[in-house]
């Protein structure tokens, strides 16, 4: 992270927490990792002040601390992801009232404002104790909140009070959050930061030696297998390894235990946010408010978590931008997939399970998949969908290109013998044909789509043993022009003898040309369309000479160089210089342009997170400059009263200051997108 | 590019040849022997043993084809050259030879060169190394030669500042004229506009489907014969032009359609409009759907065998416009990089952001 980037995160801390924590936020920024005594040093604060101020921040994760357990020496490291995460508290919170209903907003406030917290404290928070009946809504009690909840109740526009909450509704709502894994359970790990993390883990895992392994390489490659599951098991709170490693020890306990609790199978456990652990029963899979017992563990501590967070917000993205690119029916499709798929992605980042990419195929089936039938079932109505593509009037489609390769064959052999049903050429003859005769294929005549699909003669279902379903035609058909969408929103797998047909997202290519969709939609509204163009061609062509650059973009000279100077000055686009001899002499130097997306994304991110911090910078002005209105209307006593204390020249200033405000944060959250879509997903 | 006149002395020569001889004088025989190589393709080499078969030299005598091949050369009529070593011959024709003979040695040295370039023409400076001539000397030459209106200067696409010069009569080639898209060297921006334009128009009109238009009658479900689709289509584009405007209403297609145009299509579809006075290659149409595919309007579907509009389009008459960053203050800030707090220029007494926020 860069400077720019500091200087967001410190005013976001200040915006949040005040200025002791972020004076101190700043210092280990600026200084790095450092202990308490040279904090001291560097913040000019007394001791009491920092440890209260390094107190708020480690609650809120905005510091990581570790103490070494050789000199004991404790450390301290700010935590940028999270103080930059700061800024999508709205976000979250929209998110979670439209994951978990409203009231799941207002306790994910609490817990963002708070950092962590004991599920205990959080039902104490909202004045519920644990005597109160609760079957008994209608007995419910108003509970007054607590002196810190009630700090906060302003973010949610002081309707706290008039909720009403029964501890059944807390608890439900908490385990709705957790099975949503929009909340986590904090783990020790949480509050250590990536590098300490790995010492720890490798601590605990046993030593590359003592893998039974041929050679040194291979047994390096296991250990480091097994030191990233041991921090990813951390991170998401699954403890089966640490079962397992004990379990190992003990010996035949392990069996005998496993035989009497039958616990769930691995993989099922690994995505199950609720492992015994987490609740504190044993021996029986959790069901979210079981009759009178399903109470959360009050001693379970409860964090946000930002990685589920992000994946959501991914999803939002990517059904925006099918919506924009294909059709807001498709989206509507896809926006179920993402649904479907929701419970089995955790986390944005792709996990490198295995580094040595050996074969694309091999590791796409590895992704999380989802079958048609899925889909058919998720989707109630697909009325609308049949209508939202177009057809040709003959009704002539080629659908023969989505089955399986051996299927294909297959019909083939049909085609042969004389035995095809429907008289269809074979695909290969097709596809010869279909150039020759293109001219008849193509036709302008927008055609009654039911007629087209009344016809079916091309329905390749069509196949004996093969009902009509046209609910079911329909969702395939809108996942066929997602998968086959040069962008790869879905990646299809054909139904072959063994399997149905499945449907898979890989995340990593997706991302990959969404990031450079983004950079390039960047560049052509800031530098214009032939400055996209040019990007594209080096992108395309990799690096490319400044003579072919301009016969390939079809642009005048002077008209190309007037693009890619003012694009190479921002940064978009390099220029290398390769001497053709050793006289270095520019005459005798071939300047060759290239486009780098790494280089061009970590501008475009800096440029972003600086705008971010200028924004504020700027609310922050604007707020000073009606302080003197703005603290007159939050008094307790003009609360409601405004009309009444304040004069209509600040009443004034007052709303043209709340619409600044509004229309800066709203940038701000644009923004915000922008680096969520190039930085997290 | 040989015109038309220049084969009439051949042809002259072609009766001389007819006439059967019994002894003739060496001049008639050189005639002979030249016609008869004339009668063959432009171009063609001929070696010892091909002018030997032809059975003009009496007794096949090697002194005598010297003898008659040397006073050609001199005459400009044949063109010696060297193939692994031997002698071969190159014929020219009449008309150029008188003109060769008409030249200085130098200028006929210089026309040599830049004959031998053809259509790709030769750069002066390379011209100078390979004569070896000083430079005021080759100068004055190639004046001349232009001043006879035998060498052209042309402009190369490639190197517009080089002084590049090849024979009157050819027509540049393409490496040199940059083809269909440049006239006279330069880039003729109006007419990648149009062809450009008009390209997309058609892709945009094949490739999403474009719910039913009020006025649009329903077309009989009957097949149709193609003579009367082509018709209907033809009425159609006249009504509406070759293509559909991009719009937000636009659908996808079904996923099994296969009418997205391929090269080939669009190529046809182009020489069909008339809208190039020239014909479209399709390499030259790539060229264009490859410029398109750059600026983000099209997109390559089938594994890249067809093309496809892109819905979505940002800039020039973009609907949607950048995002986050383009569209905020410091994102078009000429001072973005100064900006600092504390600085002379800052967020606080930043005019754009005042402009800006009162919009
Ligand atoms: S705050 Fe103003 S001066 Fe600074 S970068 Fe933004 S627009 Fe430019």
């Amino acid at each position: 992270m860069s400077r720019p980037a500091y200087e967001l995160c410190t005013l976001l801390v200040d915006d949040t927490y005040g200025e002791l924590t972020s004076r101190i936020f700043k210092a280990l920024l600026c200084y790095g990792r450092q202990s308490l005594p040279a904090l001291l040093h560097r913040t000019d604060l007394s001791y009491r002040l920092a440890k209260h101020g390094l107190s708020v921040l480690v609650q809120q994760h905005l510091v990581l601390w570790n103490t070494s357990s050789d000199d004991h020496l404790t450390l301290y490291e700010a935590n940028t992801a999270v103080a930059y995460s700061l800024v999508r508290s709205g976000k979250y919170i929209k998110i979670a009232e439209a994951q978990a209903g409203e009231f799941a907003g207002k306790v994910l406030s609490n817990l963002l404002l708070l950092g962590h917290a004991r599920v205990g404290d959080l039902v104490q928070a909202y004045g519920v104790g644990q005597s109160k009946s609760t079957h008994d809504g209608l007995a419910a009690t108003h509970g007054p909140p607590s002196k810190s909840l009630s700090s906060m109740s302003s973010h949610v526009d002081g309707r706290l009070e008039e909720e009403i909450f029964t501890l059944e509704s807390i608890h439900r709502t908490l385990c709705e959050l957790l099975q949503a894994e929009l909340v986590s359970r904090v783990h020790i790990s949480h509050f250590r930061s990536d590098a300490d993390n790995r010492i720890e883990a490798e601590k605990l895992v046993p030593k590359p030696e003592e893998y039974k392994a041929k050679s040194k390489r291979e047994q390096d490659a296991q250990h480091e297998a097994v030191v990233q599951r041991k921090l990813k098991e951390w991170r998401f709170c699954t403890n089966e390894e640490e079962d397992e490693i004990e379990d190992l020890k003990k010996g035949k306990k392990r069996l005998h235990r496993d035989l009497e609790t039958r616990r769930p199978g691995k993989r099922q456990r690994r995505y199950s946010p609720l492992g015994q652990e987490v609740i504190g029963t044993t021996g029986e899979d959790y069901q979210p408010m079981l009759e009178g017992t399903g109470y959360l563990d009050s001693n379970l501590i409860l964090r946000v978590n930002h990685a589920k967070f992000a994946v959501l917000m991914r999803n939002d993205h990517l059904v925006d931008l099918a919506d924009r690119m294909i059709s807001t029916s498709t989206a509507g499709v896809y926006a179920q997939v993402l649904r479907t798929l929701g419970p089995k992605v955790q986390d944005c980042q792709v996990e490198a399970e295995s580094p040595n990419d050996k074969d694309a195929e091999i590791e796409l089936s590895a992704l999380p998949q989802l079958s048609t039938d899925d889909l058919v079932c998720a989707i109630k109505d697909s009325s609308e969908l049949a209508n939202a593509l177009g057809k040709l009037d003959d009704g002539r489609l080629n659908m023969a290109q989505f089955d399986h390769p051996k299927k294909r064959r297959k019909r083939e052999v049909f085609s042969e013998d004389g035995e095809m049903v429907d008289g269809e050429a074979s695909p290969e003859e097709e596809e010869d044909a279909f150039d020759s005769n293109a001219e008849e294929t193509i036709s302008d005549i927008a055609s009654d789509p039911d007629e087209a699909n009344g016809g079916a003669k091309f329905e390749p279902n069509a196949l004996p043993g093969f009902l009509l379903d046209p609910h079911r035609d329909a969702i395939r058909d809108h996942l066929l022009v997602l998968a086959i969408h040069p962008m790869s929103f879905l990646h299809h797998f054909p139904k072959t003898p063994i399997l149905p047909e499945q449907w898979t997202i890989d995340f990593s290519t997706l991302m990959k040309n969404i990031t450079h969709h983004t950079l390039l939609e960047t560049i052509t509204s800031r530098h214009g369309l032939p400055a996209a163009r040019l990007t594209r061609i080096l992108f395309d062509r990799g690096k490319t000479d400044e003579k072919i650059l301009c016969s390939t973009s079809l642009l005048a000279q002077k008209t190309m160089r007037s693009y890619l100077l003012p694009l190479h000055k921002a940064g978009m686009i390099g220029l290398q210089e390769v001497p053709r001899d050793n006289s270095r002499n520019p005459q005798r130097t071939n300047f060759l342009w290239f486009f780098d997306p790494e280089r061009c994304k970590a501008k475009v991110l800096e440029e972003t997170y600086k705008t971010m911090a200028r924004c504020l910078r700027r609310a922050r002005v604007e707020g000073e400059k009606v302080k003197g209105t703005v603290e007159k209307a939050s008094r307790s006593d003009v609360i409601g009263k405004e009309d009444e204390f304040l004069g209509a020249q600040e009443l004034e200033a007052l709303n043209v200051w709340k619409d600044m405000d509004e229309r800066i944060w709203g940038e701000v959250s644009r923004l915000d997108d922008l680096v969520a879509c190039l930085r997290d997903f | 590019m040989a015109s038309s006149t220049e084969e009439v002395p051949a042809k002259d020569e072609d009766i001389t040849m007819t006439e059967p001889s019994g002894v003739s004088s060496p001049k008639e025989l050189r005639n002979a022997l030249y016609a008869r190589c004339a009668s063959f393709e432009e171009g063609h080499i001929f070696d010892q043993y091909e002018l030997f078969a032809f059975d003009i030299i009496p007794d096949n005598s090697v002194e005598q084809l010297q003898a008659y091949t040397k006073q050609l050369a001199k005459d400009g009529l044949f063109k010696l050259m060297t193939k692994d070593g031997k002698a071969c011959w190159k014929v020219v024709k009449r008309a150029d030879a008188i003109k060769y003979r008409s030249l200085s040695q130098d200028e006929a040295l210089v026309y040599s060169y830049i004959e031998g370039a053809a259509r790709e023409g030769i750069w002066s400076k390379l011209l100078r190394n390979k004569t070896n001539l000083h430079m005021t000397t080759m100068n004055r030459a190639v004046k001349s030669l232009e001043n006879k209106n035998m060498i052209k200067a042309v402009k190369i696409v490639k190197y517009p500042n080089r002084k590049t010069y090849m024979l009157a009569k050819l027509q540049p080639s393409e490496n040199v004229t940059g083809g269909p898209f440049y006239t006279d060297g330069t880039l003729d921006e109006e007419f990648v506009h149009q062809m450009s334009f008009w390209t997309e128009r058609y892709i945009i009109g094949r490739s999403w489907w474009h719910p039913p238009l009020p006025e649009h009658k329903k077309k009989s479900s009957s097949k149709m014969t193609q003579g009367q689709a082509e018709e209907l289509r033809a009425a159609e584009l006249r009504q509406r032009g070759p293509g559909r405007d991009r719009s937000k209403a636009m659908l996808p297609m079904h996923p099994g359609y296969r009418g997205y145009p391929t090269l080939s299509e669009v190529t046809r579809a182009i020489n069909g409009s008339g809208l190039s006075g020239v014909t479209m290659k399709e390499s030259e149409m790539e060229q264009l759907l490859d410029i398109l595919c750059w600026d983000g309007r099209l997109e390559r579907i089938r594994h890249g065998k067809a093309y496809r509009a892109v819905k979505q389009v940002d800039g020039e008459d973009g609907v949607e416009l950048g995002n986050g960053l383009t569209e905020s203050p410091c994102g078009r800030c000429p001072v973005f990089e100064f900006c600092e707090e504390g600085g002379p220029v800052n967020a606080k007494s930043c005019e754009y952001f005042q402009e800006w926020l009162q919009f």
